[in-house]
C-alpha cells in the first residue's frame, strides 16, 4: 500500500471522494482492462463494450439525478445545494469527456489495429468495395428499408420522440427549389454487425448501411447532410407508490414514459455538419455540455455481438469448467441436511441452486416455496420451476421486485405468469426495493417440518451467475430458517419484524449491526487487543459508515476493504484513515459478492464472518430490504476467510486506492511471485473438479492456511 | 441480530430419531389482543414443542374501548390478520388448535359478529376467554418457564398481566393459582381514554392517579395475603424492562421498582416527542409504557415489594403449555384451585364454612358412588364441589331467594380457572339446590347448550340430596354409603335418628328421580 504523504485536510470536505468521480474511476479501471495488451483481444473488446454499457447506465441514473439536482428539480440529502450539485455535474461531465475520449482512442489506436492484425475489420463506408456496396444495398432494400420510418420535421410536424439508447440518422433534405427541411430515421437495433462476406473477417455496421442507402426514403429530395446520433434519457421511473392502486400497471405505464424522459446526453458523429448538429441540440433542448462528439462508431456495446461474430476461442480467455458441486445432487434436501453448503459462483456452478428449486417443485413432501426475485434471466429455469410448483398445488410465494431498475419489463412478465399459475405474488414493498436474495423451502419430513434456506449475494439469475462472482449459502439450520421465515412474513405483510438471531435486515437492523461491529473492533483496539476488519463488496458511499471506519482506524483497527466500484472513503490519510487500505479488483468476472469479516478481538471462534446482499451504500442500508447472514459453521467461516485472503494477496489484478483518489495497479515486486486471485480461484476450481480431488462435504475448494487451521 | 452473540460453530440439526408412535403435528395457536394478533406455528410431538414461527400482526382495536364495539376498520384488520396467519399456517400444513381473544373482544358488543365472520370465512373458531382463563394460561406458561430456567419462586406470588385492554392479577399460593381478579386497566385503553391530555403534563399525572385507584381496588379484591414475589407480564411491561434493563436477556429477570419510579418521574414532565426520543421509540409506543410503569410502581408501593420479576412469556406460551402431556387443557385448574376460589367467595360473603364443606363432602360422596349412573368425569366433579361450597352464599344478601342470589354472585365473581360456560353452569347448580328445579321458562337455564343443561341437572339433583342431608346445618351426617337396589338409591348413614333427614330428602329428591330414574331413601344405621 502506498503511504505517501498528502496534503489532505481531514477536517473538511476532503474526507470523502466525490461519488461520481469514484464511479468514473471504476469505469476507467474497466477501460484499463481493454487497454491491457496482455489480455486476449476479444476480452479487451468486451471490456470496451462494458465501459459503454456502464456509462449508459451511469448517465441514465446518476447523471440524470445530478442534473435534476443542479436544476433544482430534485433534492438530496447527500448534496446540500443546487450549486454544489452543479459543480459536481460540471466536474463529472469533464471526467466523462476524458473517459470517452480515452475509450475511443483505445478503440481506434489499439483495438482496430489489433483486430486488423488478426484479419478482422469494421469497414467504414468510405472503404466499402463495390461488391460490398452491392451486397449491402440488397440487404438494405430487402431487409432494412421495410422497417424504417422516415420522420420529417417541419412546423406542422414537431420533433418526434427519439428512442432511448437507439442509434438514429439525422438528415438535411433539399427540394429541387432549394428549400431545406430536416428528417430523422431510427436504425433497427438488432444485429448491428453485418458480415460483408463469409469468412472474410470484414464487417459493416447497420447504422452505416442505413445512413448510406436511405435516399430512397425521401423521393423528390436531395440529401444534403446526414449524421448518426444517439440519445440517453433520464431512466428514473416516476411512480407515486402511495397513490398507486396497481403497482404493476403503473410501472408498465412508466416504462412507456421512460422513453420520453429528459435527454441527458447526446452522442453525435464528430463529422456531423454544424447546422445539423445545432438543430439536434436545439430541438431536444440539450446543452452543449451534454453533447459528446464521437470519433468512431456510436455505442460500442456492439462489440459484444462483434466478439461473437469473430468467434475465435483463441482470442478469448481460456474456458474452464465450472465445478458442479455437489457432484451428486439428486436429493438436494438430503445433501443439505448432511451439512451446510457454500457455493462460490461462477467457479462453482449455479446449477445446484436451479436444481434445488426444481426438486422442490417436484417433491410431494414440499409444502411451500418462498422466494425473492430481483433480476432474473429472460428464460429463467428457476421461475419455471416455481410455476410448476404452483400448478402442482404447492404454496408458492414470490416477492418479485417490479422496481428493479432496467429489469422492470422482464419482472412484470414473470409476475403475470406466476400469478396465472396460482402463486402468491407480491410486487415489492412501499418505498423500499427488496434486494435480499432469499429462498425458503418448507418440507414435511419423517421427523417433522424442515426448512431449507438459500441465501445469496447475487441474483437468482442463471445467466449472470456465469459472469458474476457470488456466494450461495444453503442450510436447514433452525435459527436461520426461523429468521428467514420471519423475514418472508414481514415482506408479505403478515407480520411485524421480530428480533433476529442470525440475520441482520435492512432497513431495520443492518446499519446498526455494521455500526456495532465496527465500534466493537475499535473497542478491542483501544483495549490493546487486535482490531481487524476485512470487507469485500461493490461500493462504499455511505458517509456514516465511513466515519465509523475512520474512527476505528484512529482507534487502531486494521481495515482492508476490497471495493470493486465506487468508494468515497479516502484511505491512508494520516490522522484520518492511516490504517485503512482499499483495493479494487476488476477482471474476468464481475466481482459481486459481499463478505464481511470482523476479528472480534482475535479470539478464535469469536470472529464474525457474514455474507450479504448489501453494499455499504446508503440506499442499501436505508432504502432497500437487504439481508446479511452470519456464517457460524467453522469450515465455511475458514473458507470465506481464505477467500478474503486470496483477494488481499492478489498482486496481479488488484489496484490500490491512493489518498488522492487515484488507483495504482499492483505488480509483483522483485523476487515476488505473481499472485492472481482469479487464477488461484480458477486453478482450485479446476483441481476440485478433477478426478480424485472431489470437494469434501463442506464444499470447500480452498484449503485453509495453517494460521487458521 | 445480537452482535455480541458468540460466533460458535453451527452444528447440523441434531434431532432425535422420531418415535414412530408419536408423529409430529403442526399446529397453530393464536392470541388476539388489543394491538396485535399473535400466533405460534409450532410442531409438537409429545412433550417436545418446537416453535416454527412467531407471528405478530399489528391491529388497532383501541377505539373499541370508547365505542364499545368493533368498527369496520377493526373488523377488516382482524380478518386480514387471521387470513395472513392462515396463509402462513397453510405453508406448514398446520391446523388451528386454539385461537383466543381477550378483553377487547370481551367488551365489544358485536364480537359475536366478528367471531362468526372469522368462522364463516376462514373456518376458525375464535374463543373469547375470560380473564380468569388468561390468568390460568399465564400461570401455566410461568410454570413451564420457571422449570426450564431452573428457577424457584417460593412463597406467595402475584402474577400480573398488564394488557392493552385489561389487567389481571392472579394470586399463587402453595404453587397453585388460587384466585384472580381483573380490571379494565390497560395500556392502550388508558392512552385512548386520556388522549385529550396527551400534549400536557396532565397525561402522566392522570394515568398515575387512575393507576393508583386501579391497583388499590384490585389488591382489595384479593384475599389478604403476604406477597413474596410479584411477576409482571405484558408486551408493554417487557418493552419497559428492555428499556430500563437492556442488559437483562434471561427468560425471567428482575426489574427494580426504584428504577421504574425514577424513570416515571423523568417522563412525567416530558412532552410526547421528547418522551419518544427518551424511549428510543415513537410517541405512541412511548406513551404505552406509562400505564405499565405506573401500575408497577403503585403495585410495589402498596405491597412493599422492591423488585418485580419480568418473564419473557406470552399468552401463546400458556396455550402451548396446555398441549403438554399431562396438562389438563383449556379452562382447567386442579380442583384444589377451584376449592380455594370457592372458599374465598365463602369467606367474602360470610358463609358457614363448616356447613358448606360438609355439604360439599356429602355431594361428592354421592357423586363418586353414583358414577356408574351418570358417567360424568373429574371436571364436573370439581364443578359440583365448587357449587356445593358456594350454594348458600346468596344468604349474604337475603335468606329468601338465597339460591338465586348465590347464582348471581357466582356469575359476577372473579373466578380463576372457570370458563364463562363453566361459571354459568356452577351458578345454575347452586341456584337449583333448592326450590324449583329447572323449568321451561327459566331462560338462563334453557339458553345453555344441551350438554351443559344435562350436567347442571345431574349435579343439582345430587346437591339437593346433600343439602337435605344437613338441613339441620349441624354436620350430624358426615358420611353416606350409596346402594342402588330395586329402582332405589339407598343412602346409608351412620345415624339412627334421621326422621328430619328422611323428611328433607323426600322433599328434595324429586329432581334426582327425574334425572336418574331412581327414588331416594335414607337408611339409618339401626336398619342395617
Amino acid at each position: 500500500m502506498d503511504r505517501r504523504k498528502t496534503a489532505i485536510d481531514p477536517t473538511v470536505a476532503q474526507r470523502y471522494f466525490n461519488r461520481e468521480s469514484s464511479w468514473l474511476a471504476f469505469n476507467r479501471r474497466v477501460l484499463e482492462e481493454a487497454q491491457d495488451e496482455h489480455k486476449p483481444l476479444l476480452e479487451r473488446a468486451r471490456f470496451l463494450a462494458i465501459v459503454s454499457s456502464n456509462l449508459d447506465e451511469f448517465v441514465m441514473v446518476r447523471l440524470a439525478e445530478l442534473r435534476a439536482l443542479a436544476k433544482g428539480q430534485a433534492v438530496s440529502v447527500e448534496r446540500a445545494t443546487a450549486e454544489q450539485a452543479a459543480n459536481d455535474l460540471s466536474g463529472t461531465q469533464k471526467l466523462m469527456r476524458s473517459l470517452v475520449g480515452d475509450q475511443y482512442r483505445c478503440w481506434r489506436e489499439q483495438l482496430v489495429p489489433a483486430f486488423a492484425q488478426q484479419g478482422y475489420a469494421i469497414v467504414a463506408p468510405d472503404a466499402w468495395r463495390q461488391e460490398d456496396r452491392d451486397t449491402l444495398r440488397r440487404l438494405y432494400h430487402d431487409q432494412l428499408e421495410p422497417m424504417l420510418t422516415p420522420l420529417a420535421v417541419d412546423p406542422t410536424r414537431p420533433f418526434p420522440l427519439v428512442a432511448n439508447k437507439g442509434v438514429n440518422v439525422a438528415v438535411q433534405l433539399e427540394t429541387a427549389s432549394g428549400a431545406r427541411r430536416n428528417a430523422l430515421v431510427s436504425v433497427p437495433s438488432a444485429n448491428r454487425v453485418i458480415s460483408l462476406a463469409a469468412e472474410s473477417g470484414r464487417f459493416a455496421l447497420v447504422e452505416d448501411v442505413v445512413a448510406n442507402f436511405l435516399d430512397s426514403l425521401f423521393p423528390g429530395y436531395r440529401i444534403v447532410n446526414r449524421c448518426l446520433f444517439r440519445v440517453i434519457r433520464d431512466g428514473e421511473l416516476d411512480i407515486d407508490e402511495e397513490q398507486t392502486a396497481n403497482l404493476l400497471s403503473e410501472i408498465e405505464q412508466e416504462l412507456q414514459a421512460r422513453q420520453h424522459g429528459h435527454v441527458v446526453r447526446l452522442e453525435i458523429d464528430t463529422r456531423a455538419e454544424p447546422t445539423l448538429r445545432g438543430w439536434l441540440l436545439t430541438s431536444m433542448e440539450i446543452d452543449d455540455a451534454d453533447a459528446f462528439d464521437i470519433d468512431g462508431p456510436l455505442d460500442l456495446t456492439f462489440l459484444f455481438g462483434y466478439a461473437d461474430k469473430v468467434n475465435r476461442p483463441d482470442l478469448r480467455d481460456q474456458q474452464f469448467p465450472s465445478v458442479v458441486y455437489p457432484t451428486v445432487w439428486d436429493n438436494a434436501f438430503a445433501r443439505i441436511r448432511q451439512g451446510e453448503i457454500l457455493l462460490h459462483h461462477p467457479y462453482q456452478s449455479f446449477q445446484p441452486v436451479v436444481d434445488l428449486v426444481a426438486q422442490a417443485a417436484a417433491d410431494p413432501q414440499v409444502m411451500a416455496i418462498k422466494q425473492t426475485l430481483y433480476r432474473v434471466s429472460g428464460d429463467s429455469p428457476i421461475v419455471r420451476s416455481l410455476i410448476q410448483a404452483a400448478r402442482a398445488g404447492k404454496q408458492v410465494t414470490v416477492l418479485i421486485e417490479l422496481k428493479a431498475r432496467f429489469d422492470e419489463a422482464t419482472n412484470i412478465k414473470w409476475a403475470r405468469r406466476l400469478e396465472e399459475a396460482g402463486a402468491h405474488v407480491i410486487y415489492g414493498l412501499m418505498r423500499l426495493k427488496v434486494h435480499a436474495k432469499l429462498l425458503m423451502i418448507i418440507r414435511r419430513e419423517d421427523d417433522g417440518i424442515c426448512r431449507y434456506v438459500h441465501i445469496g449475494t447475487g441474483n437468482y439469475n442463471d445467466k449472470t451467475a456465469r459472469l458474476y462472482t457470488d456466494l450461495s449459502y444453503m442450510t436447514c439450520n433452525e435459527a436461520v430458517g426461523r429468521d428467514v421465515a420471519a423475514l418472508f412474513n414481514m415482506l408479505t405483510g403478515y407480520s411485524q419484524p421480530p428480533e433476529w438471531e442470525r440475520l441482520a435486515v435492512a432497513p431495520l437492523t443492518l446499519r446498526k449491526t455494521f455500526t456495532q461491529w465496527i465500534r466493537r473492533e475499535a473497542e478491542h483496539a483501544k483495549a490493546g487487543r487486535a482490531g481487524r476488519i476485512i470487507a469485500k463488496f461493490n461500493a462504499l458511499v455511505d458517509e456514516q459508515l465511513c466515519e465509523e471506519l475512520y474512527a476505528a482506524s484512529a482507534a487502531g483497527v486494521e481495515i482492508d476493504l476490497i471495493v470493486r466500484g465506487m468508494c468515497i472513503l479516502r484511505p491512508g490519510v494520516p490522522g484520518l484513515s492511516e490504517r485503512i487500505r482499499v483495493r479494487s479488483l476488476v477482471g474476468r468476472f464481475l466481482e459481486h459478492h459481499r463478505i464481511y469479516f470482523f476479528g472480534n478481538g482475535g479470539v478464535p471462534g469469536q470472529s464474525i464472518v457474514a455474507i450479504s446482499s448489501a453494499d455499504w451504500m446508503t440506499r442499501n442500508l436505508d432504502r432497500r430490504v437487504e439481508c446479511l447472514v452470519r456464517i457460524e459453521n467453522a469450515d465455511l467461516q475458514l473458507r470465506l476467510m481464505r477467500l478474503l485472503e486470496i483477494y488481499l494477496e492478489d498482486n496481479a489484478h488488484a489496484r490500490v486506492l491512493l489518498p488522492d483518489g487515484a488507483y495504482r495497479r499492483l505488480h509483483p515486486r522483485a523476487g515476488e511471485e505473481a499472485l492472481s486471485s482469479l487464477e488461484m480461484l480458477l486453478h482450485e476450481a479446476v483441481a476440485a473438479s478433477g478426478a480424485g480431488k472431489k470437494s469434501d462435504h463442506t464444499g470447500m475448494i480452498f484449503r485453509p492456511k495453517s494460521k487458521h487451521g | 441480530m445480537n452482535p455480541s452473540a458468540p460466533a460458535a460453530a453451527a452444528k447440523p440439526r441434531a434431532r432425535k430419531p422420531p418415535a414412530p408412535q408419536e408423529p409430529a403435528r403442526q399446529i397453530v395457536v393464536v392470541d388476539c389482543g388489543t394491538s396485535s394478533v399473535r400466533a405460534f406455528i409450532a410442531e409438537i410431538r409429545g412433550a417436545q414443542q418446537r416453535i416454527l414461527e412467531d407471528i405478530h400482526y399489528p391491529v388497532n382495536l383501541t377505539p373499541t374501548f370508547t365505542e364499545a364495539k368493533l368498527d369496520r376498520g377493526a373488523m377488516d384488520g382482524l380478518l386480514h390478520a387471521f387470513a395472513g396467519i392462515e396463509a402462513v399456517a397453510k405453508s406448514y400444513g398446520a391446523r388451528f388448535l386454539r385461537a383466543v381473544a381477550t378483553s377487547v373482544l370481551r367488551e365489544a358488543s358485536n364480537s359475536d359478529v366478528m367471531v362468526e365472520q372469522i368462522r364463516s370465512r376462514l373456518g376458525l373458531e375464535l374463543e373469547i376467554i375470560e380473564s380468569a382463563e388468561e390468568s390460568r394460561l399465564y400461570f401455566a406458561a410461568l410454570r413451564q418457564l420457571v422449570a426450564k430456567a431452573k428457577r424457584r419462586l417460593s412463597g406467595n406470588m402475584l402474577l400480573i398481566d398488564v394488557g392493552g385492554g385489561s389487567t389481571s392479577i392472579g394470586l399463587i399460593r402453595g404453587g397453585k393459582l388460587v384466585h384472580s381478579v381483573d380490571e379494565h386497566y390497560g395500556t392502550a385503553r388508558l392512552c385512548e381514554s386520556f388522549r385529550d391530555f396527551t400534549d400536557s403534563t396532565d397525561f402522566c399525572i392522570t394515568i398515575d392517579r387512575y393507576s393508583h385507584g386501579a391497583v388499590s381496588m384490585m389488591l382489595g379484591r384479593l384475599p389478604s395475603t403476604r406477597v413474596n414475589h410479584i411477576i409482571v407480564t405484558g408486551s408493554d411491561v417487557r418493552r419497559l424492562h428492555a428499556l430500563l434493563a437492556p442488559e437483562a436477556k434471561g427468560p425471567i429477570e428482575p426489574l427494580d421498582a426504584g428504577k421504574v419510579e425514577s424513570w416515571f418521574a423523568r417522563m412525567r414532565d416530558l412532552m410526547p416527542m421528547a418522551r419518544a426520543k427518551a424511549c428510543n421509540s415513537d410517541a405512541q409506543h412511548a406513551s404505552l409504557l406509562l400505564p405499565a410503569a405506573s401500575f408497577i410502581r403503585h403495585l410495589c408501593a402498596q405491597t412493599g415489594i422492591d423488585v418485580v420479576q419480568v418473564p419473557q412469556l406470552t399468552l401463546r406460551d400458556g396455550l402451548m403449555a396446555d398441549l403438554l402431556p399431562g396438562a389438563h387443557g383449556p379452562h382447567s385448574l386442579d380442583s384444589s384451585h377451584l376449592t380455594a376460589e370457592a372458599e374465598h367467595l365463602l369467606r367474602r360473603y360470610g358463609g358457614n364454612s363448616e356447613y358448606a364443606r360438609n355439604t360439599a363432602a356429602l355431594a361428592l360422596q354421592i357423586y363418586d358412588q353414583t358414577a356408574e349412573l351418570h358417567h360424568l368425569g373429574d371436571r364436573v366433579r370439581a364443578l359440583l364441589e365448587f357449587s356445593a361450597l358456594t350454594h348458600d352464599i346468596g344468604s349474604y344478601l337475603n335468606v329468601r331467594n338465597r339460591h338465586k342470589h348465590s347464582m348471581y354472585i357466582i356469575q359476577s365473581a372473579d373466578i380463576a380457572g372457570l370458563s364463562s360456560a363453566e361459571k354459568i353452569m356452577v351458578a345454575h347448580i347452586a341456584r337449583y339446590h333448592r326450590r324449583s328445579p329447572p323449568q321451561p321458562h327459566h331462560q338462563a337455564f334453557q339458553s345453555m347448550p344441551r350438554r351443559n343443561r344435562v350436567i347442571v341437572a345431574h349435579c343439582a339433583a345430587i346437591l339437593r340430596i346433600a343439602y337435605a342431608l344437613d338441613v339441620e346445618r349441624t354436620q350430624r351426617i358426615r358420611a353416606v354409603r350409596c346402594e342402588v337396589s330395586r329402582g332405589q338409591l339407598l343412602l346409608h348413614v351412620d345415624r339412627r335418628q334421621i326422621a328430619l333427614e328422611q323428611w328433607a330428602v323426600a322433599r328434595k329428591s324429586e329432581m334426582f328421580g327425574e334425572v336418574f330414574g331412581l327414588k331416594v331413601s335414607v337408611v339409618p344405621r339401626s336398619e342395617e
